[in-house]
């Protein structure tokens, strides 16, 4: 059950670390408050380069295939396993590593 | 009458949610579909743009919303699955994945209903906001829904 969060952290920084960690949190796609936070639990953020990308180009994988679940020369159906066990590895890979646990198998820069 | 219903709460996490769509005694193969999922695998790729983006402890994974058929529609289900599809279509404004179950075997036969998930983590990062009114989605499925000839949903519109 989600605790409520009605209490607040208090932090003086410059202006220059501000813009710099506000920066950063950007680049991640995440708030401010959110990279500290996310900080603070784990201690360190593995980046993976254009994940952002990665999760359009299966968004947009997805749209295409049902266009083609039809068609006689489209290994649609395999596509889709083949797509389904790499996601399932890089979920466990960062479920893994939000854990502190360590993978060999982490490429944080893909 | 067709019902459209925005569910607030979501009591079950992700994948329990997509076990209750996915029960064999309501759905079957050919009833369910995503918009930008694979329907087969919908909860592990849903997490993965959660992952992605670090969302932690989200108060909710995912919108549920359910659309209804007038009781006692009868038609074939490729005719549905269209219209469902359709429907999950202008329920999101923008990249966000959607999962989408039509439930109309044994008990639901009489009352075809379609179950969304919609992932509260959109493509970009960005948290779900319902954009418009529910009336203006009531009219955006009412606009479907005549096009194939089924019963509208009713609404007060102020």
């Amino acid at each position: 059950m989600t605790m409520k969060k009605n209490n607040c952290l208090n932090i003086r920084i410059n202006e220059q670390e501000k813009c710099n960690y506000a920066s950063e949190a950007r680049d991640l796609g995440m708030s401010l408050s959110e990279y500290v936070i996310y900080l603070l639990r784990h201690r360190q953020i593995h980046v993976i380069n254009s994940g952002s990308k990665l999760a359009e180009a299966m968004y947009e994988l997805n749209t295409t295939l049902n266009k083609c679940l039809t068609h006689p020369q489209i290994p649609a159906q395999t596509i889709r396993r083949t797509i389904a066990e790499h996601i399932d590895k890089l979920n466990r890979c960062i479920e893994n590593e939000k854990s502190g646990g360590h993978s060999n198998n982490v490429n944080p820069k893909i | 009458m067709s019902i459209l219903k925005f569910e607030n709460r979501t009591p079950r996490s992700l994948s329990k949610m997509y076990e209750y769509m996915i029960d064999p005694q309501k759905t079957d193969a050919s009833a369910i579909f995503g918009i930008g999922v694979n329907p087969n695998n919908a909860v592990n790729e849903m997490q993965f743009v959660q992952n992605l983006y670090r969302k932690e402890n989200l108060t909710h994974e995912y919108l549920q919303i359910i659309f209804a058929f007038d009781v006692g529609v009868k038609a074939e289900m490729s005719l549905i699955r269209e219209v469902c599809e359709r429907i999950g279509a202008v329920l999101v404004t923008d990249k966000r994945q959607v999962f989408g179950a039509i439930h109309y075997l044994g008990k639901e036969a009489n009352h075809i209903s379609c179950h969304y998930m919609i992932n509260y983590v959109g493509i970009d990062g960005a948290l779900y906001k319902q954009k418009y009114s529910v009336v203006h989605y009531k009219k955006l499925v009412n606009q479907i829904l005549n096009e194939y000839g089924f019963n509208l949903i009713h609404y007060y519109d102020s």
